[in-house]
Protein backbone atom coordinates (compact mmCIF):
# COMPACT_ATOMS: atom_id res chain seq x y z
CA UNK A 1 0.00 0.00 0.00
CA UNK A 2 1.18 3.42 -0.85
CA UNK A 3 2.69 5.45 2.10
CA UNK A 4 0.26 8.33 2.22
CA UNK A 5 -0.84 10.51 4.88
CA UNK A 6 -4.30 8.72 5.06
CA UNK A 7 -2.73 5.54 6.18
CA UNK A 8 0.11 6.48 8.40
CA UNK A 9 -3.17 8.58 10.69
CA UNK A 10 -4.75 5.14 10.37
CA UNK A 11 -1.81 2.95 11.51
CA UNK A 12 -1.81 5.34 13.90
CA UNK A 13 -5.08 4.85 15.49
CA UNK A 14 -4.96 1.26 14.64
CA UNK A 15 -1.90 1.30 17.04
CA UNK A 16 -2.90 2.73 19.89
CA UNK A 17 -4.41 -0.27 20.80
CA UNK A 18 -3.21 -2.99 18.99
CA UNK A 19 -5.09 -5.67 21.02
CA UNK A 20 -7.96 -4.18 20.41
CA UNK A 21 -11.39 -4.52 18.53
CA UNK A 22 -11.81 -1.38 16.40
CA UNK A 23 -15.09 -0.12 14.93
CA UNK A 24 -14.94 2.00 11.57
CA UNK A 25 -16.25 4.99 13.14
CA UNK A 26 -14.21 4.82 15.67
CA UNK A 27 -11.43 4.73 13.31
CA UNK A 28 -12.99 7.49 11.26
CA UNK A 29 -13.13 9.98 14.32
CA UNK A 30 -9.25 9.08 16.16
CA UNK A 31 -7.50 8.87 12.48
CA UNK A 32 -9.42 12.64 11.51
CA UNK A 33 -9.90 11.08 8.16
CA UNK A 34 -12.99 10.80 6.03
CA UNK A 35 -14.88 7.89 6.05
CA UNK A 36 -14.79 7.54 2.20
CA UNK A 37 -11.04 7.55 2.43
CA UNK A 38 -10.85 4.98 5.38
CA UNK A 39 -13.35 2.09 4.79
CA UNK A 40 -11.49 1.54 1.65
CA UNK A 41 -8.39 1.37 2.70
CA UNK A 42 -9.72 -1.31 5.60
CA UNK A 43 -10.90 -2.80 3.15
CA UNK A 44 -7.61 -2.94 1.45
CA UNK A 45 -5.33 -3.91 4.80
CA UNK A 46 -8.24 -6.85 5.19
CA UNK A 47 -7.11 -7.83 1.87
CA UNK A 48 -3.30 -7.96 2.73
CA UNK A 49 -3.82 -9.92 5.68
CA UNK A 50 -2.94 -6.79 8.20
CA UNK A 51 -6.41 -7.00 9.64
CA UNK A 52 -9.23 -9.67 9.73
CA UNK A 53 -12.92 -8.50 10.97
CA UNK A 54 -16.12 -10.38 12.72
CA UNK A 55 -19.23 -9.21 14.49
CA UNK A 56 -20.19 -8.10 17.63
CA UNK A 57 -21.75 -11.03 19.49
CA UNK A 58 -25.37 -10.12 19.41
CA UNK A 59 -26.02 -11.52 22.88
CA UNK A 60 -23.57 -8.83 24.45
CA UNK A 61 -25.41 -5.86 23.01
CA UNK A 62 -27.90 -4.09 25.32
CA UNK A 63 -29.04 -1.55 23.53
CA UNK A 64 -31.73 -2.09 20.70
CA UNK A 65 -29.07 -2.28 17.78
CA UNK A 66 -27.57 -4.20 14.89
CA UNK A 67 -24.26 -5.70 16.05
CA UNK A 68 -21.23 -3.87 14.51
CA UNK A 69 -18.35 -5.10 12.23
CA UNK A 70 -15.09 -4.71 14.17
CA UNK A 71 -11.13 -4.73 13.33
CA UNK A 72 -8.55 -6.26 14.78
CA UNK A 73 -5.01 -6.30 14.09
CA UNK A 74 -2.89 -9.40 12.92
CA UNK A 75 0.49 -10.38 13.75
CA UNK A 76 1.63 -8.81 10.60
CA UNK A 77 -0.39 -6.48 10.22
CA UNK A 78 1.27 -4.98 13.55
CA UNK A 79 5.01 -5.43 11.76
CA UNK A 80 3.57 -3.86 8.34
CA UNK A 81 1.55 -0.96 9.98
CA UNK A 82 4.91 -0.51 12.67
CA UNK A 83 7.07 -0.19 10.09
CA UNK A 84 5.02 2.56 8.50
CA UNK A 85 4.66 4.23 11.36
CA UNK A 86 8.34 4.22 12.06
CA UNK A 87 9.39 5.36 8.24
CA UNK A 88 6.94 7.84 8.95
CA UNK A 89 8.80 9.73 11.84
CA UNK A 90 11.61 9.99 9.64
CA UNK A 91 9.95 11.42 6.50
CA UNK A 92 9.46 14.97 6.36
CA UNK A 93 5.82 14.83 4.46
CA UNK A 94 4.39 13.71 7.65
CA UNK A 95 6.79 15.93 10.27
CA UNK A 96 3.19 17.79 11.10
CA UNK A 97 1.60 14.31 11.67
CA UNK A 98 1.68 13.91 15.92
CA UNK A 99 2.43 10.09 15.54
CA UNK A 100 2.49 8.20 19.15
CA UNK A 101 1.08 4.42 19.34
CA UNK A 102 1.28 2.03 22.01
CA UNK B 1 -26.96 40.29 0.41
CA UNK B 2 -30.38 41.40 0.17
CA UNK B 3 -30.53 39.62 -2.68
CA UNK B 4 -29.22 36.61 -0.83
CA UNK B 5 -31.44 37.53 1.90
CA UNK B 6 -34.36 37.57 -0.37
CA UNK B 7 -32.86 34.02 -2.39
CA UNK B 8 -33.07 32.41 1.64
CA UNK B 9 -36.34 33.65 2.24
CA UNK B 10 -37.98 32.40 -1.02
CA UNK B 11 -40.35 29.49 -0.90
CA UNK B 12 -38.16 27.14 -2.86
CA UNK B 13 -35.49 27.31 -0.37
CA UNK B 14 -37.46 27.27 2.45
CA UNK B 15 -39.40 23.55 0.97
CA UNK B 16 -35.78 22.67 0.15
CA UNK B 17 -34.63 23.23 3.86
CA UNK B 18 -37.54 21.69 5.11
CA UNK B 19 -36.95 18.42 3.06
CA UNK B 20 -33.54 18.56 4.13
CA UNK B 21 -34.31 18.59 7.64
CA UNK B 22 -37.07 16.00 7.38
CA UNK B 23 -34.85 13.54 5.60
CA UNK B 24 -31.49 13.85 7.00
CA UNK B 25 -33.08 14.67 10.92
CA UNK B 26 -35.95 12.48 10.91
CA UNK B 27 -35.07 9.46 8.45
CA UNK B 28 -31.49 9.22 8.69
CA UNK B 29 -31.62 5.07 8.90
CA UNK B 30 -34.26 4.75 6.11
CA UNK B 31 -31.86 7.76 3.81
CA UNK B 32 -29.07 5.29 4.67
CA UNK B 33 -30.32 2.08 3.90
CA UNK B 34 -31.20 3.33 0.66
CA UNK B 35 -27.79 4.82 -0.25
CA UNK B 36 -25.67 1.41 1.09
CA UNK B 37 -27.79 -0.27 -1.57
CA UNK B 38 -24.84 1.28 -4.05
CA UNK B 39 -23.06 -1.54 -2.52
CA UNK B 40 -23.39 -5.06 -4.13
CA UNK B 41 -25.52 -7.20 -2.92
CA UNK B 42 -24.36 -9.01 0.12
CA UNK B 43 -21.29 -7.04 0.39
CA UNK B 44 -21.16 -6.41 4.32
CA UNK B 45 -20.47 -2.81 4.15
CA UNK B 46 -24.28 -2.53 3.88
CA UNK B 47 -24.71 -4.19 7.06
CA UNK B 48 -21.82 -2.38 8.77
CA UNK B 49 -22.96 1.28 7.96
CA UNK B 50 -26.00 0.52 9.32
CA UNK B 51 -25.26 -0.85 12.80
CA UNK B 52 -22.51 2.11 12.87
CA UNK B 53 -25.46 4.50 12.58
CA UNK B 54 -27.15 3.43 15.84
CA UNK B 55 -24.24 3.27 18.22
CA UNK B 56 -23.29 7.34 17.58
CA UNK B 57 -24.84 10.31 18.91
CA UNK B 58 -28.34 11.11 17.40
CA UNK B 59 -27.66 14.80 16.61
CA UNK B 60 -24.17 13.61 14.22
CA UNK B 61 -26.58 10.58 12.66
CA UNK B 62 -27.70 13.41 9.58
CA UNK B 63 -23.92 14.10 8.99
CA UNK B 64 -23.01 10.54 9.58
CA UNK B 65 -25.52 9.89 6.69
CA UNK B 66 -24.34 12.66 4.82
CA UNK B 67 -20.35 11.03 4.77
CA UNK B 68 -21.87 7.52 3.97
CA UNK B 69 -23.57 9.41 0.67
CA UNK B 70 -19.71 9.92 -0.50
CA UNK B 71 -17.92 6.53 0.95
CA UNK B 72 -20.81 4.79 -1.11
CA UNK B 73 -20.25 6.43 -4.08
CA UNK B 74 -16.58 6.30 -3.69
CA UNK B 75 -16.41 2.55 -2.86
CA UNK B 76 -19.91 1.13 -3.26
CA UNK B 77 -20.66 1.99 -6.78
CA UNK B 78 -17.28 1.49 -8.12
CA UNK B 79 -17.66 -2.33 -7.26
CA UNK B 80 -20.95 -2.38 -8.56
CA UNK B 81 -19.66 -1.26 -11.64
CA UNK B 82 -17.35 -3.68 -11.67
CA UNK B 83 -19.28 -6.34 -10.87
CA UNK B 84 -21.80 -5.35 -14.06
CA UNK B 85 -19.02 -5.47 -16.22
CA UNK B 86 -17.52 -8.54 -15.16
CA UNK B 87 -20.82 -10.30 -14.98
CA UNK B 88 -21.28 -9.15 -18.75
CA UNK B 89 -17.95 -10.94 -19.59
CA UNK B 90 -18.69 -13.78 -17.28
CA UNK B 91 -21.97 -14.15 -19.45
CA UNK B 92 -19.66 -14.15 -22.51
CA UNK B 93 -17.54 -17.00 -21.16
CA UNK B 94 -21.14 -18.82 -19.97
CA UNK B 95 -21.94 -18.31 -24.08
CA UNK B 96 -18.50 -19.57 -25.04
CA UNK B 97 -18.89 -22.65 -23.14
CA UNK B 98 -22.77 -23.25 -24.13
CA UNK B 99 -21.62 -23.17 -27.83
CA UNK B 100 -18.88 -25.60 -27.19
CA UNK B 101 -19.07 -29.47 -27.51
CA UNK B 102 -19.11 -31.86 -24.48
CA UNK B 103 -14.93 -32.16 -24.71
CA UNK B 104 -14.86 -28.80 -24.60
CA UNK B 105 -17.03 -28.15 -21.77
CA UNK B 106 -14.59 -30.60 -19.83
CA UNK B 107 -11.30 -28.65 -20.51
CA UNK B 108 -13.49 -25.38 -19.94
CA UNK B 109 -15.04 -26.84 -16.75
CA UNK B 110 -10.94 -27.44 -15.79
CA UNK B 111 -10.49 -23.71 -17.03
CA UNK B 112 -13.05 -22.43 -14.44
CA UNK B 113 -10.96 -22.78 -11.39
CA UNK B 114 -8.39 -20.35 -12.71
CA UNK B 115 -6.20 -18.47 -11.45
CA UNK B 116 -4.28 -21.92 -10.81
CA UNK B 117 -0.91 -21.21 -12.58
CA UNK B 118 -0.70 -24.82 -13.81
CA UNK B 119 -3.92 -24.85 -15.68
CA UNK B 120 -2.83 -21.81 -17.22
CA UNK B 121 -2.00 -24.17 -20.38
CA UNK B 122 -5.89 -25.19 -20.87
CA UNK B 123 -6.95 -21.83 -21.38
CA UNK B 124 -4.45 -22.19 -24.43
CA UNK B 125 -5.59 -25.44 -25.57
CA UNK B 126 -9.29 -24.03 -25.41
CA UNK B 127 -7.58 -21.22 -27.62
CA UNK B 128 -6.26 -23.87 -29.97
CA UNK B 129 -9.68 -25.59 -30.27
CA UNK B 130 -11.34 -22.68 -31.44
CA UNK B 131 -9.15 -22.23 -34.42
CA UNK B 132 -8.66 -25.37 -35.12
CA UNK B 133 -8.49 -26.27 -38.96
CA UNK B 134 -10.27 -28.66 -40.63
CA UNK B 135 -9.84 -29.78 -44.26
CA UNK B 136 -7.65 -27.15 -45.64
CA UNK B 137 -9.94 -24.32 -44.40
CA UNK B 138 -9.69 -22.43 -40.75
CA UNK B 139 -12.74 -22.94 -38.83
CA UNK B 140 -13.42 -20.26 -36.72
CA UNK B 141 -16.60 -20.86 -34.36
CA UNK B 142 -18.96 -17.99 -35.11
CA UNK B 143 -19.51 -15.83 -31.54
CA UNK B 144 -20.83 -12.70 -32.50
CA UNK B 145 -18.46 -11.07 -30.88
CA UNK B 146 -15.19 -12.21 -33.14
CA UNK B 147 -17.37 -11.17 -35.69
CA UNK B 148 -13.89 -9.47 -37.49
CA UNK B 149 -12.37 -13.46 -37.48
CA UNK B 150 -15.03 -14.92 -39.48
CA UNK B 151 -13.44 -12.61 -41.88
CA UNK B 152 -10.60 -15.03 -41.70
CA UNK B 153 -12.41 -17.67 -44.02
CA UNK B 154 -13.30 -15.16 -46.63
CA UNK B 155 -11.39 -15.56 -49.16
CA UNK B 156 -11.21 -12.11 -50.56
CA UNK B 157 -10.01 -11.15 -46.89
CA UNK B 158 -6.92 -13.91 -47.55
CA UNK B 159 -5.94 -11.55 -50.89
CA UNK B 160 -6.49 -8.47 -49.42
CA UNK B 161 -4.08 -9.73 -46.78
CA UNK B 162 -1.98 -10.99 -49.18
CA UNK B 163 -2.03 -7.72 -51.30
CA UNK B 164 -1.20 -5.89 -47.92
CA UNK B 165 2.03 -8.38 -47.39
CA UNK B 166 0.37 -10.13 -44.37
CA UNK B 167 0.18 -13.87 -44.16
CA UNK B 168 -2.85 -15.40 -43.27
CA UNK B 169 -0.48 -17.71 -40.60
CA UNK B 170 0.37 -14.11 -39.11
CA UNK B 171 -3.18 -12.95 -38.81
CA UNK B 172 -4.37 -16.00 -37.41
CA UNK B 173 -1.91 -15.86 -34.66
CA UNK B 174 -2.71 -12.43 -33.57
CA UNK B 175 -6.11 -13.50 -33.13
CA UNK B 176 -4.76 -16.24 -31.53
CA UNK B 177 -3.03 -14.18 -28.92
CA UNK B 178 -5.90 -11.71 -28.67
CA UNK B 179 -8.46 -14.52 -28.09
CA UNK B 180 -6.39 -15.72 -25.45
CA UNK B 181 -6.23 -13.09 -23.45
CA UNK B 182 -9.69 -12.15 -23.65
CA UNK B 183 -10.26 -15.85 -22.29
CA UNK B 184 -7.87 -15.05 -19.68
CA UNK B 185 -9.41 -11.78 -18.77
CA UNK B 186 -13.05 -13.30 -19.01
CA UNK B 187 -11.79 -15.80 -16.11
CA UNK B 188 -10.50 -13.12 -13.87
CA UNK B 189 -13.41 -11.32 -14.19
CA UNK B 190 -15.53 -14.06 -13.67
CA UNK B 191 -13.43 -14.85 -10.27
CA UNK B 192 -14.37 -11.34 -9.23
CA UNK B 193 -18.07 -11.03 -9.70
CA UNK B 194 -18.13 -14.43 -7.52
CA UNK B 195 -15.95 -12.77 -5.11
CA UNK B 196 -19.30 -9.96 -4.22
CA UNK B 197 -21.88 -12.33 -5.50
CA UNK B 198 -22.59 -14.58 -2.83
CA UNK B 199 -26.06 -15.03 -0.95
CA UNK B 200 -27.52 -12.17 0.82
CA UNK B 201 -26.15 -12.44 4.35
CA UNK B 202 -28.17 -10.40 6.37
CA UNK B 203 -26.59 -9.65 10.05
CA UNK B 204 -29.48 -11.37 11.91
CA UNK B 205 -29.16 -14.04 10.69
CA UNK B 206 -25.13 -14.38 11.57
CA UNK B 207 -23.61 -16.24 14.95
CA UNK B 208 -20.76 -14.21 16.46
CA UNK B 209 -17.73 -14.49 14.33
CA UNK B 210 -19.27 -16.31 11.52
CA UNK B 211 -19.23 -13.50 9.07
CA UNK B 212 -15.82 -14.80 7.64
CA UNK B 213 -13.55 -12.68 4.78
CA UNK B 214 -16.26 -12.47 1.79
CA UNK B 215 -13.40 -13.74 -0.23
CA UNK B 216 -13.90 -17.22 1.49
CA UNK B 217 -16.82 -17.69 0.14
CA UNK B 218 -15.17 -18.41 -3.40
Amino acid sequence: MRKTRSLVQVAAALLAEPDAHHWGYDLIKRSGERSAVVYPMLTKMLDEGWLVDGWEDPTTIKEKRPPRRYYELTELGKLELGATLRAAQTDRRFSTLNLRWA
Amino acid sequence: MIEMVELLASPQALVGLGVAVLVFGFFPGFILRQVVRMYPKGHPRRAELIAQLYTIDYLVRPVFVAAQLETSLHEGLGLRLTNRRARRLDRRFRKIASSMSRADLIAASVVYDFPDPKELSVVFDITGLHFRTTDGTRQVTAYPWVVRTLALVHPGFEEALATAGVSAPVTVARWKRWYKWRILRTLVEARRVRMYEGPPQPWKHLNPGSLSRFSDDI
